[in-house]
Order: C-alpha cells, then structure tokens, then sequence
C-alpha cells in the first residue's frame, strides 16, 4: 500500500484509537450542514463523441452551463456508465482553444495563418473551390475521409458534390479492415465497430493484443469486467505488460509479430488431440478435412521458437480453453493493421474459434440485433447533376485501382474505403490527380503511417477543406477549416446501432453555442445551396433530419425515446449472471428459454435455429475457395514479421491510454491531468546496451528523420526486447492547442506505410527506429 | 459478520470496491472533479486510483487500488481538527469539513492514514469526499460508483441487508479495511476473488 503517510502524529493518533471505543461524534453539526442537495436545473439527453462507441448519457445543466455527465441507466450500451473522456466531455466543449468561426487561409500551407470570415464568405469560397476543381478535372477528384456521428451529413455532401468512391473512414484501413476482411472470409460478416464479443458470459478468454482496459469502450469493459467477477479465466497475450496484462490470470510476452504463429499452434493442439466441437463443425462448416493436413507443421515447439511461449504453455491453453467450449472465446483484436499479414491472422483467429463452436452461443460472439429506424426524408442524391456527371463519365475507383484487391475484400472496402491509399492516390496524383479533399472530424497527420507523405499529398491539392473543433494540426495546411459544434451544442440524426441489445441514441442539445460555430448539415446545407444543390438538403441543420426521421416514428416509440433519451430492447432480466456458485450451465439454459420469448435473440446457435452464412457455400469457410481462387492462401500461413537492418534498431510499437482518444483529446484539461506527455518505453537490456537511463531526454530517429520534440525515456522489462512503445496520439505541433504544444513524440511519423496486400489496410509495426539521447 | 462492533447510526453508509474489478480508467476521478468542481491541477482529486507495481514469485503483478475518505467511525482528521471544522455526522457516519471554519492549518491531511484530504485554494479550506451526500438527498449515487466502468466501486447502506453492500460483504470470502492497525475503523471495504491487497 503505497498512501503517503506522515509519522509525526502517528503515536498521538495510536493512542487516541486505543483509548477511545469507535463513537459517532454526537455532533450538533449535523444541523451546520451547509451541503445542499444537489439538483440539476435541466437534464438534456445525448450520446457522447469523446470516441466512437458513442454511450448514451445525460448532460445535467446548472445555470446555464453543462455540469455533469452522466451515463443513461436506461442504455445497453454502457448502463449509466462513462469513463474518464466521456466524463471529461465539459472541458472540450468549454475548451477556449476551440475553433470559433469559419477561417480561410492567407499564409502558406502548413503556417497556420487565417483570416476570420462569415459563414456566407465561407460558404461561397468552399462552393467556388468545388466548382473549380469539378470544371476543371471532374467531380471524381473529389476526395473525403470522415468519422464520427456527422458522417452521413458531410458523405451526401460528397455524393451531391458528384464525389465517387474516393472516400475512407479511417476506421478501416488504421484499424478494424484486416480482422473484419479475415472474418468475411470465413463468416461472411465483419465484425464492425461494435464487436459481438460476449465476454460477460464467457469463462476463458484469450486476447492477443486487444488491451481492452485502455482502448476502452465502455461496455465491452464493464461485460470483460464482469467475467474477472464471475472468474473467467483470461489469458493475455502481447509483447508489452498492459493494464490489461494486470487483469489477466497469465500474461504472456511475445515477441511481436507471431501472434498467428501462436494462434495456429493452438489450432494445431485442438486438431491433433481431437478438442474440437465435432457437432459444430460437422454442422455449420466445410474445409475441416483440408485443414488436418494443413495444421500439421505449426506445432508447439515450433510455435516456441518463434513466439518465445513455451510449448508446454501453448498445449495447457489449447486444452483449457477447449473444455469451456462454446461459452468461451479467442477475442479477434481491434486495430490489428500490424505486420502486413493481418488478415490471414485474423483467419487463424477465426478458424480457432470455429474449432471451439462459439458463434452466436452464451460467452462466445452473440449475434448483433438492430432497430429499424426511418430515415430523413430527402431527395435522391444520384439525381445531383454533378453525381450524374459523374456517372457519365463512370470514372475508376482511384483508390481501389492502385491495389489488386480480390472482389470479395472490395465489397468491405466498398462501404468503409481505404485511407491510406486514398492519400497515396492524392500523393502520386495517380491513376488520376484527386484534386479536392474533405478531412471531416479525422485529423490524417497523425492517423496515417508516415505524416510526412500526408503532407506532400495535400501540397498537391488545389483545395483541402477542414471540418473540426479543435485547430489541431492538419487544420494547418487547410484552405477553409469549418468550425464544428460540440455534440453537447447540437442535434443529431438518430443513430441505431446494431449490438447485443440493440438500441437507439437521441441527440439534442444542452446549451446554445457557445462560439459562432454549426452543425455538420447545416455546414454541408450551406455550401450545397451555394452551388445551387440546396434542394438536396431540404433541412438546414441536424434538427430538421432528426425530426424528419422522428415524425416518420411510430408514436409510442417516439414518445419513449423522448422521454427516456434512448430505446432498447434489452438486456432481458434473465441475462446470466455467472457470478456466485451458480452453475453456468443452469444460468445459460435459463437465459436462452427466456430468449425464447424476448424480441430478439443472440444466440440464435445456441436455440438450435436455422442459420446460414453469407459466404458462397452457405456455411462457414474454414477453407477458403473464395481466397484460392484469388492466389492467396485459401487456409492461414505463417509470415514471419521482418527484421532490423541495422544493430540497436527497435521495432516502433504503440498503444492508448485509457484517458485518451485516438488523437483527438490531447488539449482537455482534465484528461491532461492523467496523462500530459507520452515516453518511450525500453527494454532495460536494450537500454543498456545504447547506453539509456530510465528518464533521460531522448528523440527517435529513422533516416534522416527526427521526432521534433525529447521525451523521456522509460526504462522497464515491461516492454520486450528488441521492440520500442509509445502511447499514440502525441508529439502535437499546433500551437493552437497550446495545452499539449510540444509535447511527446508522434507515431504517425515513424510508422511504416505498408499495406496488408489481402485487405488493403495499413500495417504500422514493420518500422525500425534508433533511439538517441539529447 | 462484523469486523467489529460499529456504532449505531441511522444510516451506514458503506462503499465496497471489488478491487479484481478495477481497471485503473480514471473515470470515478473524472467524475468526482467534474461532480464537485474540484479545482484543477494534477494532485487534486477527493478520490484515486493507486497503480502499484510488484513482482511475486519473480511474476510481474501490477494491482490498481481506488482510495477515498473511509469515513472513518473513529475519524483522527476530526479529533485533531483544531477549530471544530472537520465534523462527523451522527445521522449517517460521514465526515465532513465545514470550509469558513477550516482555518487550512492542514493538521487534518497530516492525520489521515489514507491521505485522503487535500486543500483547495479556491475554497480557502480543506476538501475531501462526502460520499456524494448532496446526490444522495437527491436519489442519486455517488458519482464515482454511478460511472464507475469495471463496476469495482458500490454503495449503499450496511444497516439494510437487501443494500448492495450488505450482500457483497455477506456473499465476500475475504474482505480487508486499509490500515486496521490505526483503529480508525473505516467504512470503506475491499473484496476481491483473489488475495487481499495492501
């Protein structure tokens, strides 16, 4: 126990404690008390966008201005729960660094130079751009990446713009594309940004690298919380001591990059020693027959000398974890855009799992339930004369042109795009120039694998378009940067998200604006009206879409989802509760009879229903014909992960903080109290042999690049040899931002810019760094 | 079973943190700052987080520990308060400071075995956790439990065995209060599935 302690009073103290029988002061204080009951003066309903699992919550206003935050008990999705960003959610919208008008630039690219204008200047010059860009090379060179709530509202404004397929929400390619292409090869279905893992009713879980207590979403935490409470066994695996390690039964460094080397041991375990669930592979799969030979040569020992876990290690847990199967699970993780061969490791993840028979049943992956709701009423943007323009001239897909990915890995593309090589397109100006660009609410310097080459890219565009909150560092290089409200000051289109319980988040605001700033329809309105498209916004804002859609709703849904700030459909009572001495198997058996009954169901496996994949054979590809077909391995290999050119050369790995967001909530005052600066951890052997000690100022170098601020270096066996970690998200040089100016050193200059040649999305950890002392 | 014999109150409030359920995210700190406008400024916070670092039988461990005020029923923060300021409710046990009485000679935050006071500039007088009360007398929870994302922190009222607390304590195979040694006789309780933590 380390609480600080001070000894004077100690020996007073002790003899008062001895001395005095434990009392209640009778203490005529209790009528002093100047506490006075803590009431709100409004409560408004929301959902957060400090990230992007979106919890729903209440925002408590006293006079006048945003109090507290509080989580809506009545969600599934986080149970009145938030954590730490959510809860600091006032301090952005109280930011005084915020963007506050519209604001075109007058100095060069990248100097930050400005000059305020009105929204009607803004608009007109974003409309002339557009129209200049489209007159002069066509509406195809229109390029956007996006994310967050407002995308629907900032993606019509391209399709009305005539833009095509050159769009990306970094969501893919820097994060979920490799594992979701590696499950639609083998269920048919990508996982999504709500990941169907059922970890509350699991009772052994493997994570590979998915460090769930720091890149936290609120409930997926509170359910894996949850199973440490009903004592699930967790096995973690990742060559860095998380938070997550520290939760976990064993902890297993490894070296990083043979995490499918691991994985396919395991396989290869459960083949040999016959652990499989024979009824559900017979049942809902094919390929198993080609899979026995295939798994032959990933033993064990050989697993050991590239992981560096023991064989011994490896049989236990294949073993263990087959005896809870179904009601168990190897979590696929969540940015796994890492060493290039994701999406075959994906596949390895998602085969092992198929052995264990865990789809759609109690502690595996459940099956995600969604409400319908009506959309705005709005005229189709296909009858836009740019979209038809477009059309006409049936451009190629820039981004999709300079890979040779398999149609099958094209249709996930389709909807989510590839970042990374959209800013590649715009960088080589091929295979034609994308001469217009829209960064909604995602800041490409610091998501992408090497910034630097983001930066040459945008000196090709004639027009780059910001739309944020914060002047962060990409806003920089922007011609307009368009000021967005806070979701705290705004409406919303309603979202429905497809989960366990599915249910629907409602928006609206807490206070007015507190800067002259919009919403993302209002802006998107503006500059359509500008271009004489205004009738394809028939709304001015998000209130007139949210409306729209709410006035289509069936009454009583309606009237409850204006009451209560959300609807849902569940949890249903009879969830399983593990916890105690229950058998889980009568705690399972209860919950799915009573699933029976309730209006949606996710574990339709589980109840014996009849289901069907979306592949080509109906079932579950453990081989895959599709892949084949493609030359790619049609059943996971081994690659192994590249190596340093040069001596004391370290592998650039990195990770979140829990009190952080991605990029996005460097400047928050109270999330900066928890984590201001990051460092660079490293091995105390490798420290020793460049001669580093535990604090010391150092900068990574790669090339003729430097990391443009020193940081501290943290010297800890935490962190495996050979491979270097920094917390992402730092290294910021806005001086807007002033509250996180200067500080750490940023990973998206070190990264490398390879691409997983299967999925298309990035693979960051392949880069090598030197570290020196200043 | 009783630690000990407590003395009657009207209500007992009590928190008890699963301490295997903390994940260490910080969000019963934020949400205790944004709840109580603590002022800001790294070292002040009515509650934490401790992170602790150890090695066992040479295997890293590293153990999250939430701190509070223990609402102590023996409180030494208010028998060596000076000026009357640091109170103790007779109603319901929690302790309080009464800030234009507090006169910031700081005897209190040297006297809490758990460090759980700290001065506020602003107020010009020591502050320290109520255990929410002004969102109890309004039917809300603290606000730390209310956020609290691992569901490591509950509370409630010992004196009502139906409360949560009453059934974690019951339902507990190993329960430990910090620093019983110094007879503080807190009301604050860890539980935990694995060994007891201090």
């Amino acid at each position: 126990m380390q609480i600080k302690r001070r000894t004077f009073l100690k020996g007073a103290l002790a003899g008062s404690a001895l001395l005095s029988l434990p009392l209640v002061f009778d203490s005529k204080a209790d009528a002093r008390e100047e506490l006075k009951p803590y009431k709100p003066d409004k409560v408004t309903f929301n959902f957060c966008e400090m990230c992007f699992w979106n919890c729903t919550e209440k925002v408590f206003v006293n006079d006048g201005k945003v109090r507290k935050l509080e989580g809506n008990d009545k969600s599934p999705l986080n149970f009145g729960k938030l954590c730490a960003k959510g809860q600091a959610g006032i301090k952005t919208l109280y930011d005084d660094n915020r963007l506050k008008t519209p604001l075109i630039r007058v100095g060069e690219r990248g100097e930050g130079k400005w000059k305020k204008v009105s929204w009607e200047e803004a608009f007109e010059f974003a409309a002339k751009k557009f129209k200049e860009v489209i007159d002069k090379y066509g509406p195809e060179t229109i390029g956007l990446e996006m994310h967050g709530t407002g995308e629907p509202g900032i993606h019509r404004l391209f399709e009305v713009l005539g833009g095509t397929t050159n769009f990306a929400i970094p969501a893919y390619s820097q994060c979920t594309g490799s594992r979701d292409v590696g499950f639609y090869y083998t269920f048919g279905a990508a996982l999504g940004g709500h990941e169907p893992f059922d970890l509350s009713n699991s009772r052994y879980i493997i994570m590979l690298g998915r460090n769930e207590t720091e890149s936290l979403h609120v409930s997926e935490l509170y359910h894996f919380s949850k199973a440490i409470g009903n004592k699930a066994k967790i096995v973690y695996v990742d060559p860095r001591y998380t938070h997550t390690a520290a939760k976990a039964d064993k902890y297993l460094q490894i070296k990083p990059g043979t995490d499918a080397a691991f994985v396919l041991a395991l396989i290869n375990v459960m083949v040999t020693e016959d652990l499989i669930n024979h009824d559900f592979v017979d049942k809902y799969t094919t390929g198993y027959d080609k899979l026995k030979p295939h798994i032959a040569k990933y033993t064990p020992q050989w697993a050991q000398e590239q992981t560096g876990i023991k064989a011994e290690e490896i049989i236990q847990i294949a073993r263990e974890i087959s005896s809870f199967a179904p009601n168990c699970i190897i979590v696929p993780p969540r940015r796994s855009t890492r060493y290039g061969d994701d999406t075959q490791f994906a596949r390895a993840i998602a085969i092992a799992n198929v052995l264990l028979g865990n789809w759609f049943q109690p502690g595996g992956f459940f099956k995600p339930n969604k409400i319908k709701v009506p959309n705005a009423d709005m005229p189709d943007v296909e009858e836009s004369k740019y979209a038809q323009l477009a059309q006409q001239k049936n451009a190629a897909n820039a981004v999709l042109s300079l890979t040779n990915l398999p149609t099958t890995t094209q249709e996930i593309v389709g909807v989510l795009g590839l970042d990374n090589i959209l800013w590649e397109a715009i960088r080589t100006q091929k295979p034609y120039p994308i001469k217009a660009m829209i960064s909604y609410a995602t800041n490409p310097l610091f998501h992408t694998g090497d910034s630097n080459k983001v930066k040459e890219a945008i000196s090709k565009l004639d027009f780059y378009m910001v739309v944020d909150i914060l002047p962060w560092e990409h806003t920089l290089y922007a011609d307009i940067v368009f000021p967005e409200s806070t979701y705290l000051e705004m409406y919303a289109a309603l979202k429905s998200i497809g989960w366990k319980y599915p249910y629907v988040n409602f928006r609206e605001p807490a206070v007015d604006t507190i800067y002259d700033t919009r919403d993302i329809w209002a802006i998107a309105h503006g500059i359509a009206k500008h271009m004489g498209l205004g009738e394809f916004f028939p709304f001015s804002d998000a209130k007139g879409v949210l409306y729209s859609s709410l006035n289509q709703m069936p009454k009583d849904q309606r009237d409850k989802l204006l009451k209560d700030g959300v609807i849902s459909l569940g949890p249903i009572p009879e969830d399983a509760d593990l916890s105690g001495d229950i058998d889980p198997k009568v705690a399972y058996q209860k919950m799915l009879d009573a699933y029976k009954k309730a209006p949606f169901n996710p574990y339709p496996i589980a109840l014996g229903e009849d289901v069907s994949f979306n592949t080509g054979s109906g079932k579950i590809d453990i081989y895959s014909d599709s892949l084949a077909g493609n030359s790619f391995d049609p059943l996971p290999n081994y690659t192994p992960p590249n190596k340093p050119k040069k001596q004391n050369e370290f592998r650039l790995i990195f990770g979140r903080v829990a009190v952080h967001t991605h990029a996005r909530t460097q400047d928050n005052e109270w999330l900066l109290e928890h984590y201001d600066d990051n460092n660079v951890w490293i091995n105390p052997q490798d420290a020793k042999s460049i001669n580093i000690k535990d604090g010391d100022k150092v900068v990574l170098v790669k090339g003729n690049l430097k990391s443009l601020y020193p940081v501290k270096a943290k010297v800890t066996d935490k962190i495996i040899q050979g491979t270097v970690f920094i917390v992402h998200g730092w290294g910021r040089f806005s001086p807007y931002t002033t509250r996180c100016y200067e500080k750490g050193v940023s990973d998206a200059e070190f990264c490398s810019n390879d691409t997983d040649p299967l999925s298309g999305a990035a693979a960051f950890l392949n880069s090598f760094v030197s570290i020196e002392k200043v | 079973m009783a630690l000990f014999e407590r003395p009657k109150k009207e209500k007992n409030y009590a928190m008890v943190i699963v301490q295997d359920r903390c994940v260490d995210c910080k969000a019963c700190e934020v949400a205790c700052k944004a709840m109580w406008e603590v002022p800001d400024g790294k070292l002040n916070y009515r509650t934490k987080v401790l992170d602790i670092d150890k090695v066992e039988n040479s295997e890293r461990k590293m153990i999250f520990m939430p701190i509070l005020c223990n609402q102590c029923d023996n409180p030494p923060c208010v028998w060596v308060c000076p000026t009357g300021a640091s109170y103790k409710r007779k109603s319901d046990g929690i302790v309080l400071v009464t800030p234009n009485m507090c006169i910031g000679c700081k005897a209190c935050m040297e006297a809490c075995p758990y460090d759980a006071r700290y001065y506020n500039e602003e107020l010009g007088a020591v502050d320290k956790c109520t255990f929410c009360l002004p969102r109890l007398e309004s039917g809300l929870e603290p606000a730390c439990v209310q956020t609290c994302v691992g569901g490591s922190r509950n509370f409630g009222d010992l004196n009502d065995p139906n409360s949560v607390v009453s059934k974690l304590l019951k339902e507990a195979t190993n329960y430990w209060v910090l620093k019983p040694e110094d007879g503080t006789f807190p009301n604050d309780f860890y539980i935990s599935n694995s060994a007891k933590v201090e």
